[in-house]
This record gives C-alpha cells, sequence and structure tokens, in this order.
C-alpha cells in the first residue's frame, strides 16, 4: 500500500475525463428514455460528448507523470496520447456507423450508452497501473463488445458470435486473474510499481518459477484479448457474425487498449522478465503472421478475410515488443496507430457500400466497383496496398519499422520468417484490387449513405497516404512516449 | 492450531468434493445444491482466514440469493440432457489428458516449496477487538475507492445489457389489454356455426 488510508480530493483533477464521460453517459441513458421520436439526438450528444471528452485529456498534455488512487491509476504521455487516439478513433467509427445502424434498424440510444461505456473501459485500461483496475477496465470493455454484437438479436449469426466470444472472453478472464494472483501471491502487491521493484530487488532468484508461471498466463489471456493466434479462434467467427458497424470497432480501438495492458504489465512491470516473456511472445507473433497470411487466401466473406488480415498485423505489433527495447515498442506502437487509421478506412469503405437488406460483406460483391464508384474504388486501392505494406503507404513504413528494429536486435531469422509471409498475405489484398478494376459485374450500387460518411471515409483514407508521404511526426511521436 | 488445520483439512475436502460433485451431477437441481455446499466450505476457509465479512457476505449474497435465483431458473428452463451429454463421452478422454497434464504442472510449480513457511512469516492474529468491515470500508472508501467506483460501473452494466437484450419495445412487447377484456362481448367470443352432417362425404354410419 503505497498511502494507507489516504485520498487526496486534488488527484481527481487527473480523472475529470473519466468522470465527465462517465456522467455524461448516464444523462445521455436517462435522456434516451424520454426520447421516443427524435433518436438522432442521442447520436449528436454521443459525438460532442466523445469530443469534449478528448478535449479533456487533451487538455492534460503536459501535467507532469501522476500516479494516483493508491497506486492504481496514472497519467503519463502514453496514457494520454492512447486516450486521444482511442477516443479519435471511436469518433471516427461512430461516424461511420451512423447510416448502417439506421438502415438495419440497429439505431437505439443503448448502442450508443454501450460504446461509450466501452471508451470508459478502455480509458481505465489505458491508465490502469494496478492488476485490479486493469482487470475491471479490461471487464467493462469486454461487458459491453458482448452486448454490443447481441444487439443485433434477430440475427441467429450474431447471436451465435456473441456467445462464442462471451464465453471465451470470460475463460481468458479467469486465466488472467489467475496469472494476477499468483503475480500477488509472490510479490504481496497489486501496484506495477510495486511488483517491479520486488522483482528488481528480491524476487526474480528465489520465485523465479511462480513469476514464471503467472506470466504464461498473463500473456496468455492478453494474447486472447487480442486474437494472436493459437488463441485467435474467436476472431473470424465473432468479426462476420457482428454487425458490420460493431466489427469495425471491435477490430479498431480495444487493440490500443490491450496493447497498453501489455506495455504496463510486462515492459513496466515484469521488465527484468524480458528474456522470458519474450521468447513467449515470439511464438505467439510469428505463428499470427503466418496463420493469419495463408488462412485469409481461402476466405470469401470480406469480414473475415479482415479477421485473418487483423490476426496477422498484430503478429507485427507483438514482435516489436519482442526486441525489449525501446525502440521496438515505439514501432510497435507506431504500427498499432497506423492499423487503427487504415483498418477504419476499410471498414468506412465496407460500410458505404451497404444497402437496406444488403450487407456487403462477399469479396466478389467488390467485382467491377471501379465502373460505378471510382472515387471510392480508388480510396479502397489505397487501403489495401497499405496493408499490403507498398510504398508510399502508411503501412509499409509501420512494418518497415519493426523489421528493422528486429533485425537490429540479432533476430534475422525472424525478420526473414514475417516479410516472406508478409508477401504471401499481399495476395488476398490484391485479389480485392483486382476484382475492383478487372472485373466486370452486372449489378450496380447506388450509394444511399449521406454525405458525412463519404467526406470522412476520404479524409481517412487519403490521410494514408499523406501520413504515408510524411510519416515523420506520428514516428516522433511514438517515440516520444518511452 | 491443530484443531484450526483439522478444520481447513475438512472444509477444503469438502470443497473439492462438492465442486466434483457438482459437475458431474446429472441433475441440475443437484448440482446447484452441491454448488451451495461449495460455497459454504469455501466461507468457512475465510473465517479461518479472519475474512468474516466476505465469508457472511458469501452465505448472504451468493447462497441466499443468487443460488435461490438459480434453482427457479433451473426449474423453469426444459434443459434436454441428451444433447449436454451427446458430446460428452467423445472428448472426455482428451479434457481428462488434459486435466491431468494441468494438474501435474500446477502441482509441481504451487507446492509448499514456493508458498511455504519458510518464505512467507505467517501473518500475525488480530486482536478480538478488531473489526473486519471497519478495516474494509476505511479501504473501499480511502485507496481503493476508483476500483470501487468502477465495480459499480460493471454493474451498471449489466443492467444495461440485459435490459437491452431482453427488452422488447411497445408493438412487439405481448401484454395485456385491460380495457379490451373488459369490453368483450359474447359475440366476440363464441362463434356458432351450423355444420350439416350430410355434406362432406362423412356417413354416420
Amino acid at each position: 500500500m503505497i498511502n494507507n488510508f489516504q485520498f487526496d480530493i486534488s488527484s481527481l483533477l487527473f480523472v475529470i475525463p473519466e468522470i465527465f464521460l462517465l456522467s455524461a453517459t448516464i444523462a445521455i441513458l436517462i435522456l434516451n428514455l424520454f426520447l421516443t421520436k427524435n433518436k438522432q439526438l442521442v447520436y449528436y450528444l454521443t459525438q460532442l460528448v466523445l469530443l469534449v471528452t478528448g478535449l479533456l485529456c487533451f487538455n492534460l498534455i503536459g501535467e507532469t507523470k501522476a500516479i494516483i488512487f493508491g497506486g492504481s491509476f496514472i497519467l503519463d504521455d502514453i496514457a494520454l496520447i492512447f486516450k486521444i487516439f482511442i477516443i479519435a478513433s471511436t469518433m471516427v467509427a461512430m461516424t461511420y456507423s451512423r447510416h448502417y445502424l439506421i438502415t438495419h434498424s440497429l439505431f437505439v440510444g443503448e448502442y450508443f450508452v454501450l460504446i461509450l461505456l466501452s471508451l470508459l473501459g478502455m480509458m481505465v485500461m489505458v491508465s490502469g497501473y494496478s492488476l485490479l483496475t486493469m482487470y475491471l477496465g479490461l471487464e467493462i470493455l469486454s461487458l459491453s463488445l458482448y452486448t454490443l454484437i447481441a444487439i443485433a438479436r434477430d440475427r441467429t449469426i450474431a447471436i451465435e458470435a456473441a456467445l462464442k466470444y462471451f464465453i471465451l472472453g470470460s475463460i481468458s478472464s479467469g486465466l488472467l486473474l489467475y496469472g494476477m494472483s499468483m503475480i500477488y501471491g509472490v510479490t504481496g502487491s497489486i501496484n506495477i510499481i510495486e511488483i517491479a521493484e520486488f522483482v528488481a530487488n528480491t524476487g526474480i532468484k528465489s520465485n523465479l518459477l511462480v513469476i514464471n508461471f503467472s506470466l504464461v498466463f498473463l500473456v496468455i489471456a492478453i494474447a486472447f484479448k487480442l486474437g494472436a493466434v493459437p488463441f485467435h479462434m474467436w476472431v473470424p467467427d465473432v468479426y462476420q457474425g457482428s454487425p458490420t458497424s460493431v466489427t469495425m470497432f471491435i477490430s479498431t480501438v480495444p487493440k490500443m487498449a490491450v496493447i497498453a495492458i501489455l506495455i504496463r504489465l510486462l515492459t513496466d512491470g515484469l521488465e527484468y522478465m524480458h528474456i522470458y516473456w519474450s521468447d513467449l511472445l515470439i511464438v505467439l507473433a510469428l505463428l499470427s503472421i503466418a496463420i493469419g497470411a495463408v488462412v485469409a487466401l481461402k476466405q470469401t466473406n470480406i469480414k473475415r478475410m479482415l479477421a485473418y488480415s487483423t490476426i496477422s498485423h498484430i503478429g507485427f505489433v507483438i514482435l516489436g515488443f519482442v526486441t525489449g527495447v525501446i525502440s521496438g515498442y515505439a514501432a510497435s506502437v507506431f504500427y498499432i496507430l497506423v492499423y487503427i487509421l487504415t483498418s477504419l478506412a476499410a471498414f468506412g469503405i465496407i460500410i458505404l457500400f451497404n444497402k437496406k437488406g444488403f450487407e456487403a460483406d462477399k469479396i466478389i460483391d467488390y467485382k467491377g466497383f471501379s465502373k460505378h464508384s471510382p472515387w471510392f474504388a480508388l480510396m479502397m486501392l489505397i487501403v489495401m496496398l497499405s496493408m499490403a505494406g507498398i510504398p508510399p503507404f502508411i503501412g509499409f513504413y509501420s512494418k518497415f519499422f519493426i523489421l528493422q528494429q528486429v533485425v537490429a536486435e540479432g533476430y534475422v531469422f525472424v525478420a526473414i520468417f514475417a516479410v516472406v509471409f508478409a508477401v504471401i498475405s499481399s495476395y488476398y489484398y490484391l485479389q480485392i484490387i483486382k476484382f475492383m478494376y478487372f472485373d466486370q459485374s452486372e449489378k450496380t450500387a447506388i450509394f444511399s449513405a449521406p454525405m458525412d460518411i463519404k467526406i470522412v471515409v476520404s479524409i481517412n483514407a487519403v490521410l494514408i497516404l499523406i501520413v504515408g508521404l510524411f510519416p515523420d511526426f506520428w514516428i516522433e511521436l511514438s517515440r516520444s512516449l518511452f | 492450531m491443530l484443531f484450526i488445520q483439522i478444520l481447513f483439512y475438512v472444509f477444503g475436502f469438502l470443497l473439492i468434493v462438492s465442486s466434483l460433485a457438482m459437475i458431474l451431477a446429472r441433475n441440475s437441481a443437484k448440482s446447484v445444491l452441491f454448488l451451495i455446499l461449495t460455497f459454504f466450505s469455501a466461507a468457512s476457509i475465510w473465517i479461518l482466514l479472519e475474512a468474516e465479512f466476505l465469508a457472511i457476505t458469501l452465505i448472504l449474497v451468493y447462497v441466499g440469493a443468487v443460488m435461490v435465483l438459480f434453482l427457479f431458473v433451473i426449474k423453469m428452463l426444459d434443459i434436454d440432457k441428451s444433447t449436454l451429454k451427446a458430446k460428452f463421452t467423445g472428448y472426455l478422454p482428451l479434457g481428462v489428458a488434459v486435466a491431468a497434464i494441468v494438474i501435474i504442472e500446477m502441482a509441481l510449480v504451487l507446492g509448499s516449496k514456493q508458498f511455504g513457511l519458510h518464505k512467507f512469516s505467517l501473518p500475525e492474529r488480530h486482536p478480538s477487538d478488531y473489526s473486519n468491515i471497519t478495516e474494509l470500508a476505511m479501504q473501499l472508501y480511502t485507496s481503493y475507492v476508483y476500483p470501487f467506483e468502477l465495480a459499480a460501473v460493471l454493474l451498471l452494466i449489466a443492467i444495461i445489457s440485459s435490459i437491452t437484450l431482453v427488452h422488447r419495445s411497445d408493438g412487439k412487447r405481448k401484454s395485456q389489454s385491460v380495457s379490451a377484456q373488459v369490453n368483450v362481448k359474447a359475440k366476440d367470443r363464441i362463434r356458432v356455426v351450423k355444420i350439416d352432417s350430410k355434406i362432406n362425404g362423412v356417413k354416420n354410419d
């Protein structure tokens, strides 16, 4: 216990974004009851709340690093930058979702409330500095996500996805708790600082066995939440079964919060155990890259294909942590930022293509896409080339920095392995481009989506190109975090 | 000291046996009863650890409220045993093998070698005027106020989720219309139809 029986009221200043978010969410929840006609108001209020929360976080930039609430909350650069990115990507995801929700009659107030609550969970995770708050944040996030998937309760495939996610998610939470309880049993503390001190000073020799044992459980739980092979079984089914707007949300924002937990737990708390956890991570990374690349080749559903593509990207992110050096972690953070930017654009275009009673989730639906909407075909082209890692798009740089760090740390064969499978994976990205530009289709799609989505998707996709041409700012940003 | 140790082993044995029985019982109502026994044994062990408040809460909340609800739910659901057991024997060898490996590994790692008295000194017994609840409250509302609030948010999400998933909007909900029931006339309910018994080719032989 850092400060026994102490509660400093001024520490609330550092949690203002979270307090505002929670209060506003409850206000929206109550307001939603009285809004019978004009549900659009809930959407605009949600966006407003997100904006204000983001600004409140922005306002805290420049504060010195603070650890409050008896060590269970941390406010540092990683927390703030991650929070701002999480909020910004949630705003973009909400913009894309609105039209989809209306056309698929899922536009209910609870959807937005649950999104806001899951955001709260992610902010808690990102700022969590004790095992207890990390776990609570993760559960707040997961519970909201389970419900968001099942919110399309008339679709059996969505219910199936929600149940699968729920059961497997509960098991992984159990593993996480078990690992945490072992760490607590050995170190006698749940605070990351005290755990790190214990491991650094006294613990590592006499308690190596138990710490290693708990490490396995912690890594498995994190790998499950990230969807890394061999804990990826839920990913394709959940991505396919969920409503596309929820798939977009699940596949992007939560990954970042889990990465934050990985940074706190492994690189802060168990830094001295690096030689042990890097071995675990290297297996996860290589399997993810390989399975993600090979299995995606056979998919006919674009959501399943993107699920395997996510698995492969997560492999690269984990690879950055294998290196165990600060520049490697920075490369991983950069990769996850780029992944979220690209993935949001991909799902944005898929959602744009959606119509009432028509889910554009088959890859062959994109045949002849360039004929009837050349602009968005171009946007999709940018997204796919970036995902495949072809310069000058940003996806090239993110892969490049990871591989650079991996080679610098002497893992040459690992880098070669990753590159070979990255080349294999480019097949299915290029296949979509081939369908869009070189195949004919008798169907003509008419976009019913409103203008705001079209504009944001375009900005999002063009950003992939622009950031790819001038990547310095983002690289410096992710380096400055460590 | 010896008496407490005997108690510990008795309750520990009961805990393991009843949790096994809970999983293996054929009747789901019996499983719930075994689960209650498991909770009781766990609560008793907590009392031996001087965590009276937790033990009492476990019995009051879980045994008193949650398990009763469980029994209700199980009695109301029509659970088909054959589908539940259908794949059980097929997966049994694999499951037993995996469980055995995990148990052996855990026994190797988590023995008294790692958590024995030579590593951790015996915690001091609290004096008789020590209040568990006061201590817990002081901790919860000062050092642990943040996790405490988060747990409250978790419960809020559980409420929102369950209502969202079960609630039907007005059009779809099946509900009584009292005024319609009161205003109903006999002719709305009974329709007198005269049927000629000779028609339709049926003969009353």
